[in-house]
């Protein structure tokens, strides 16, 4: 103090110096009591960050003794912040070696992150070794974030990807994502690629094959125009298609598609491609079958047509028949139509008979053979239907016919076997006769069949004496007649009765059916027909044999 | 085709003849095979199938007739019935001729037809069984040396060993010696055997 001189003329000066020193010492004191409010607020709020912070902040020493434990995610691992401080890491965690290796490995001077695993929770941890002065490394701060959630999600999203990989490399079908350009280039491809064409997802995604490589030629201009005219409306696509494989054989696939857009913008297109092959084949054998059924059922109509054809055939042949044989190889050839059902009938009968002899058939074998029994029976009906339509059907066709001509044909067909039996014809035919209203060729069969029966009838008597009268004439006003007599044996008068019955017959062999159709034919025409019995003892020995006669009315005549 | 039981084939273009035929041929336990046209029947016919045959005289494209020729001309034996209708008796007569083994007349009795058809096949069997027996026999004597083959026919022939001897410049000795080969080589046990089974095989058809 002595060496303060105080000048009193200054005193005021100095007082306003030292007020201001002292104001300026109580801010500066302000400041720093502000400070360090600040300091301690601004600490508060980061160990209150800290502590709500799902991290943990830690630091510690060389030996290893925590010194500094804060933060949210303690409460992972139960600890309070600041609870472990003063402990040695390696007694907390004996059982983690990561724990003490980490450490170390700090403790030689490296940061660096890595993952540990600490009761059943993760934690991100990053170690930063603390250095001195010197530049020795005095400690380790580190900051371990928890990322059990991060991990766990990660995981999750892992299996769900796992899963949803396992599906589509498992379905049975293509799944792909690829650009929408002219190589349709790939940017994913399940394993199935290779199970249905050959080439594995690799050839695809290197681009050392593309689909377009495959698309059969015919297919591949509907497959671009397809697809680009689905995306273009915003639309999925679903297309069928060849594709040419690996090994060189064509399958069908089909394809359901769509565009993936970016915005309005089509980024990818993806979708599900499959063989349908064996679909495809198997439609076609379905079709083929269908088409087959109906080719059968073309076949089995035909199959009906030639029968019925075969049928009218028959008919007409039975209708020619009738018309150029006499009416007796008409029976004839009747007889054997009629034997192929009788003679089946038979067959039917009889086999069934021996079975039911020997208690060998079933009622419903039974039937089928009475079903077939009675097809046959009405086959021969049929066969009978046919003739009796012929010859009654057609009575009288309109055609009007002189006598005298029918037996001049009827002669001419029987020419030769008049010649080869030296039968004498002994004609006497009425001129101008009426014309009688009657179908010429039917009449000409009866007159034929006449004739003949008339020269067999003679094979009996020597050449010399064969003779066959014939004659026509007027029978009353409204008919005509015919008379034919031969020089045979002659029917008796009991023969003569039953002549026109049907299958009675004098000849050996003989069916008896031609005098019967021949009267049929006669009566059909309003005419009769009848024989008269050789007389007994005839005075004439020339014509001893039988007599027929014919009348037919005539046209115009009485009714 | 052939199981070893015998068949009777039955050949009729109406489907109503063949079907009842059969019907009734199977009512006594035979087995029936039915055909439309003799060009079905020579198309799957097996020679070596025991039976006989039943025939339409009448049918489209090949006739009975003609089907019954053909089979003599492959010299296939099976035992052949004709049917026939009414009218074709001048041609089954024919057909006999050539060696056909019956013909019946439709329609049949049928105890007729199914006595002939066990005959026919009766028939069959014996002739099979002879060709079988003459196939042996023929077979047994490619075994024989030619001179033991001169032995057989001298002694077929009746010859004593005595004149055998003479015949062949040989002692008799050595003709007897022969000759027991001959009856050993063939499986005749005497003489009488082996001349019924060289002469009977000739014999046979």
């Amino acid at each position: 103090m002595s060496a303060f001189h105080y000048n009193t003329a200054n005193l005021p000066d100095d007082l306003a110096l030292l007020r201001g020193r002292v104001a300026d010492l109580e801010r500066a004191e302000a400041e720093r009591r502000q400070a360090e409010a600040a300091l301690r607020e601004s600490r508060a709020r980061l160990r209150t960050v800290i502590s709500h912070t799902p991290i943990i902040l830690f630091a510690i020493d060389r030996e290893g003794i925590i010194t500094l434990s804060e933060g949210k995610a303690l409460d992972v691992l139960n600890l309070k912040p600041g609870e472990v401080v003063g402990r040695s890491v390696f007694e907390i965690y004996p059982d983690v070696p990561q724990v003490a290796e980490s450490l170390r490995r700090a403790l030689r001077g490296e940061a660096f992150s890595s993952q540990i695993e600490l009761a059943g929770a993760a934690f991100e941890t990053r170690l930063t070794p603390l250095r001195d002065e010197a530049g020795e490394v005095s400690g380790v701060i580190g900051v371990a974030t928890d990322i059990t959630d991060r991990l766990r999600a990660e995981r999750d999203l892992r299996a769900s990807e796992e899963k949803f990989r396992l599906l589509a490399e498992n379905v049975p079908g293509i799944i792909y994502l690829c650009r929408n350009d002219a190589r349709y280039t790939m940017r994913y491809l399940n394993d199935e690629v290779e199970r249905v064409t050959g080439y594995s997802p690799r050839e695809f995604l290197e681009d050392r094959i593309s689909f377009a490589d495959l698309f059969h030629p015919d297919d591949a201009p509907a497959v671009y125009r397809g697809v680009n005219e689905a995306v273009s409306r915003g639309e999925p696509f679903h297309l069928i298609y060849r594709i040419r494989c690996k090994d060189g054989h064509l399958i069908w696939v089909e394809e359901f598609g769509v565009g993936v857009y970016r915005g309005d913008e089509l980024a990818f297109l993806e979708g599900y491609i499959t063989d349908i092959t064996q679909r495809v084949a198997d439609q076609k054998a379905l079709e083929e079958s269908k088409a087959d059924l109906e080719k059968r059922v073309v076949e089995r109509t035909e199959h009906l047509r030639v029968v019925n054809d075969r049928a009218l055939r028959m008919q007409e042949e039975l209708a020619h028949v009738l018309r150029v044989a006499t009416v007796g190889e008409m029976a004839s050839g009747l007889a054997h139509e009629l034997n192929q059902p009788l003679s089946a009938i038979l067959n039917y009968i009889q086999g069934a008979k021996r079975r039911i002899d020997a208690g060998a058939i079933l009622q419903a074998e039974l039937l089928g053979v009475f079903d077939k029994v009675a097809a046959q029976a009405e086959r021969a009906a049929n066969i009978l239907k046919t003739v009796r339509q012929y010859i009654t059907k057609r009575p009288a066709c309109g055609t009007c016919c002189d006598l005298n001509s029918v037996v001049r044909d009827s002669l001419e067909l029987a020419e030769t076997d008049i010649r080869e039996n030296g039968v004498r014809l002994d004609l006497s035919l009425e001129p101008d006769l009426p014309e009688s209203h009657c179908d010429h060729v039917q009449v000409e069969q009866v007159v034929l069949n006449l004739v003949r029966n008339g020269i067999q009838a003679m094979e009996s008597v020597p050449p010399e004496e064969r003779v066959l009268r014939i004659a026509t004439r007027r029978h009353g006003e409204g008919a005509v007649e015919l008379v034919i007599q031969d020089t045979g044996p002659g029917l008796t008068v009991e023969q003569s009765g039953r002549a026109f019955e049907p299958f009675h017959s004098t000849k050996e062999g003989g069916l008896g059916m031609g005098l019967s159709i021949s009267r049929s034919i006669i009566e059909a025409h309003e005419g009769r027909i009848w024989v008269a019995p050789r007389a007994p003892q005839s005075p004439v020995p020339a014509f001893g044999g039988a007599e027929f006669h014919l009348t037919l009315p005539v046209k115009g005549g009485e009714q | 085709m052939s199981d070893g039981h015998p068949t009777v084939f039955v050949v009729d273009d109406d489907p109503a003849m063949r079907e009842s035929i059969c019907w009734l041929i199977e009512s006594i336990g035979l087995k029936a095979k039915a055909f439309p046209s003799a060009a079905a029947f020579l198309g799957e016919y097996d020679p070596a199938a025991p039976g006989c045959l039943v025939l339409d005289i009448r049918m489209p494209n090949m006739s009975g007739m003609e089907l019954h020729a053909r089979l003599l001309e492959k010299k296939i034996p099976l035992p052949v019935l004709i049917i026939t209708g009414h009218g074709d008796v001048p041609m089954a007569v024919r057909a006999m001729k050539n060696g056909a083994f019956e013909f019946l007349e439709k329609p049949f009795n049928d105890q007729a037809l199914l006595e002939r058809i066990q005959q026919a096949i009766e028939l069959d069997a014996r002739r099979r069984q002879s060709s079988q027996r003459h196939a042996d026999v023929q077979r047994r004597r490619q075994t024989l040396t030619p001179r033991e083959r001169q032995v057989l026919d001298l002694v077929v022939n009746g010859r004593l060993n005595k004149q055998i001897a003479v015949d062949l410049d040989l002692s008799e000795k050595t003709v007897e010696t022969h000759r027991s080969n001959v009856m050993r080589k063939m499986g005749a046990a005497t003489v009488v055997e082996l001349v019924r089974m060289v002469l009977g095989n000739e014999g046979e058809s």
